[in-house]
């Protein structure tokens, strides 16, 4: 029996700086030399694929090296003119989370235009139920995540007067535990991830006052081991994409400064890959547009000057938020 | 050659077919690393109802039905033309895409609308799911699936096999559960389960299912003393265990073999704060009515006249205490381990606010609010209720119960100095429970 924490020991080789062309060099070719199984593989998500690309290659200035116009005209494709939902790729099916990476992407490009709007809306509105929940599709699978995507989805368009705001945020306090985390369902466990989306809901509704700051912030820290890498829960091994949705909701609830931003800086550094460029969950691993995403966005957090800053709620860049003059709620110490 | 080769991928397919097909209880799914095709054998493999697939043909089998399904489907072009493959086809290309990428929601989509239109019977759809989650036991499509198609049975109540049903979902969990530690997906989908079969069973029977799977519960947690999404549900069955009836409460004492009034009194007798005169020993506790001991614990009498459910908020503190006794044993087993401090902040905070309940207060972003009285809604003037929290909470923290508690966990964290753990759990309690000045 083991009485050691789970954890993983960054080795004295690891990078320690920012190799920035190396993961714009590693996402412009993402997809290029595309290996025919891997890429059917992972169609199922492939609208959030071009989200992490697109922003990453954003915040690090260099997104005119993505193929603007084939991405737009790859959008306007999966829009389902039925339901005016968006899916994954042409011949998947429409749902909310590809519908949010969509309407992210166009954000981004100020190409809302591209796809009908009002269709994104009704989308959005038919998956509402009674008590505030939302269904990712017309399946009927209720999560917090699709509480999220619902609001960010409709607040990038200006139109989050469509939906009952006040009952989409009791369905969301709803899921509140007694640690002061968010879990996927009323009742279900707490999660990172899933505090990420319930904060981000909350700091766009600009319902923060209804949190339990000091429990949740406690809980987060404690996401912190000694590493410096961050977990999603307890007793799991670290992983970089939550230096993102625990950073992004210490940065919400203005409590950054509560765990130690060095060192998970290196644990961030130390997932780099130096030969492919891209990011990784633990070092050694391999890189991922995902994880490539989570690390860049993790670092402009802790203030690296290199990368452009960020938004904690909606994960894209400040820049986007101010264009689209969007004023989503950073709590008050 | 290239019709070589299709042949051989739909030759495969079909074994994989007559393999679902034929054996009625198939256990499990898994991709056998084997690198090439040395041995001229079918790579579909079926041992002790266990379905193989050697992984050299993987992609190719992979590629081809990806491929068929999203273009003759018509996914692509017509979403609202009929596909041109026959029910059959489909279905088998849809079990051996879906066993390899269970992540396909499109393909996981298609089965249900074949449900709806009949062509697929839902038992059926259950023992699929089962076979998938056996390889990917995290698969959230799977379990989601698995959610639509029992959700389509309650709400129709056309079941006449309950208990084989309930048997069969919670075996499900508990194989996913096993195959992977911290399976949030398991317990999220286990916790929903019995949360729908409340509007489907008996309250009876529902009882009965609460009792079982708080014992289920309490072993698992025993052995897997680092998994916290099982500590989690454990959470979940004792809160259930709150609502239990009378007649439930005692096969629920029965069932464990346990007096769950001695564990409380032998927590409160050995953590008599030494500066407190207490009238009352062992002896007479034993024979107290369940309203003198909740007024020898808390002392209180509530300033609007309602009456306060004594048994039931009894019950509550006695199997809160037993979860403490217990979680004590636990840590004092295994160290260094998360999950049970964290527990255990479960259990302070659970027995910490009933108090605050008890007393019409609670405490939000640590400050003490008055509490409107849930029976007759009395409401203090906006004047007097700081008055009224001040003593309130004098009157709280100076109960048996209270001091009982500071003092037990005063000195189980001293025991425990040696992990680090017990540390962060005198931090939590002072800082975040609002305990700073009381311990």
């Amino acid at each position: 029996m083991s009485f050691k924490t789970k954890d993983v020991v960054l080795s004295q080789t690891r990078p320690t700086t920012l190799l920035l062309q190396k993961h714009a060099d590693y996402l412009a070719s993402y997809g290029l030399n595309k290996d025919d199984f891997e890429y059917c593989m992972t169609e199922y998500l492939r609208m959030s694929g071009i989200y992490w690309s697109l922003t990453a290659m954003e915040l690090m200035d260099q997104s005119s090296r993505m193929p603007k116009d084939d991405i737009i005209e790859f959008i306007s494709l999966c829009q389902d003119s039925e339901s005016g939902g968006i899916s994954a790729s042409n011949g998947h099916d429409p749902h909310m989370l590809y519908t949010l990476s969509a309407v992210q992407v166009l954000a981004m490009y100020d190409r809302s235009d591209a796809i009908n709007i009002d269709g994104v809306v009704k989308f959005v509105v038919s998956l509402q139920q009674d008590d505030g929940s939302f269904f990712g599709d017309k399946w009927g699978e209720v999560d917090t995540r699709f509480s999220f995507c619902a609001v960010m989805t409709l607040s990038l368009l200006h139109r989050l007067d469509a939906i009952n705001v006040n009952r989409a945020v009791d369905f969301v306090l709803s899921c509140m535990n007694f640690d002061g985390g968010f879990g996927s369902k009323p009742g279900s466990e707490s999660h990172a991830g899933l505090i990420y989306c319930c904060v981000g809901t909350l700091s766009i509704c600009k319902r923060m006052d209804a949190l339990k700051v000091d429990e949740l912030a406690w809980w987060l820290c404690e996401r912190q081991l000694p590493s410096g890498g961050l977990n999603g829960r307890p007793e799991k091994l670290p992983d970089l994409c939550y230096s993102w949705w625990v950073m992004a909701s210490l940065s919400m609830l203005n409590r950054i400064h509560w765990v130690d931003q060095e060192k998970l800086e290196q644990y961030i550094l130390a997932c780099q890959d130096s030969e492919t460029g891209g990011f990784s969950d633990r070092p050694g691993d391999i890189t991922d547009p995902f994880h490539t995403l989570f690390g860049l966005a993790g670092l402009s957090l802790l203030g690296n000057s290199s990368i452009k800053q960020v938004n904690p709620t909606y994960c894209m860049p400040q820049e986007t938020i101010d264009r689209l003059r969007l004023e989503p709620q950073i709590l008050l110490i | 050659m290239a019709d070589e080769k299709q042949a051989l991928v739909e030759k495969i397919i079909k074994d994989v077919h007559i393999v679902l097909s034929n054996t009625a209880e198939l256990y499990a799914f898994d991709i056998v690393p084997v690198e090439t095709n040395f041995r001229n054998k079918s790579p579909v493999m079926c041992i002790e109802n266990c379905l193989g697939l050697e992984s050299w043909c993987v992609k190719q089998v992979y590629l081809h039905s990806y491929t068929v399904l999203m273009d003759k489907m018509c996914f692509k072009t017509q979403r609202k033309s009929r596909q041109v493959l026959d029910s059959e086809t489909l279905l088998r290309l849809l079990n051996v895409t879906l066993l390899i990428n269970p992540d396909l929601s499109v393909l996981w989509n298609k089965r249900r609308e074949m449900v709806q239109e009949l062509l697929l019977d839902k038992s059926s759809e259950l023992k699929f799911t089962r076979l998938v989650l056996s390889r990917k036991p995290k698969c959230n499509d799977a379990f989601a699936h698995r959610r639509w198609i029992l959700g389509t049975y309650l709400n129709s109540h056309q079941i006449n096999t309950m208990e084989s049903l309930i048997n069969t979902e919670l075996s499900v969990c508990d194989l996913t559960a096993d195959k992977c530690p911290n399976n949030y997906h398991s317990w999220s989908h286990r916790l929903w389960f019995i949360n729908k079969l409340r509007n489907s069973i008996k309250q009876d029977d529902m009882h009965t299912l609460y009792i079982k799977e708080y014992n289920f519960s309490e072993r698992w947690m025993s052995k897997h003393v680092s998994d916290f999404s099982c500590f989690h549900y454990r959470q979940f069955c004792i809160k259930n265990t709150y609502n239990l009836s009378n007649l439930s409460w005692k096969t629920f004492e029965n069932s464990l073999d346990i007096n769950f009034r001695k564990v409380l009194l032998c927590l409160l007798v050995n953590n008599f704060p030494k500066d407190m005169i207490i009238q009352a020993s062992e002896q007479d506790l034993v024979s107290y009515s369940e309203e003198n001991l909740i007024q020898f614990l808390l002392s209180y009498n509530n300033s609007c006249s309602c009456n306060v459910d004594s048994v039931s908020l009894c019950r509550k503190f006695e199997i809160l205490c037993y979860e403490l006794t217990l979680n004590s044993e636990l840590l004092r087993f295994y160290k260094h381990h998360e999950s049970m401090w964290y527990h255990r902040r479960f259990i302070l905070h659970e027995i910490i606010e009933m108090m605050y309940d008890h007393f019409g207060l609670f405490r939000h972003n640590g400050v003490l609010v008055r509490k409107s009285c849930k029976y007759c809604k009395t409401t203090d003037l906006r004047q007097k209720q700081a008055k009224i929290i001040r003593s309130h909470g004098d009157c709280l923290y100076k109960s048996v119960l209270f001091q009982v508690i500071i003092k037990h966990e005063k000195s189980f964290i001293q025991e425990r100095n040696d992990d680090n753990h017990a540390v962060r759990h005198e931090k939590y309690l002072k800082l975040i429970q609002g305990l700073n000045n009381l311990m």
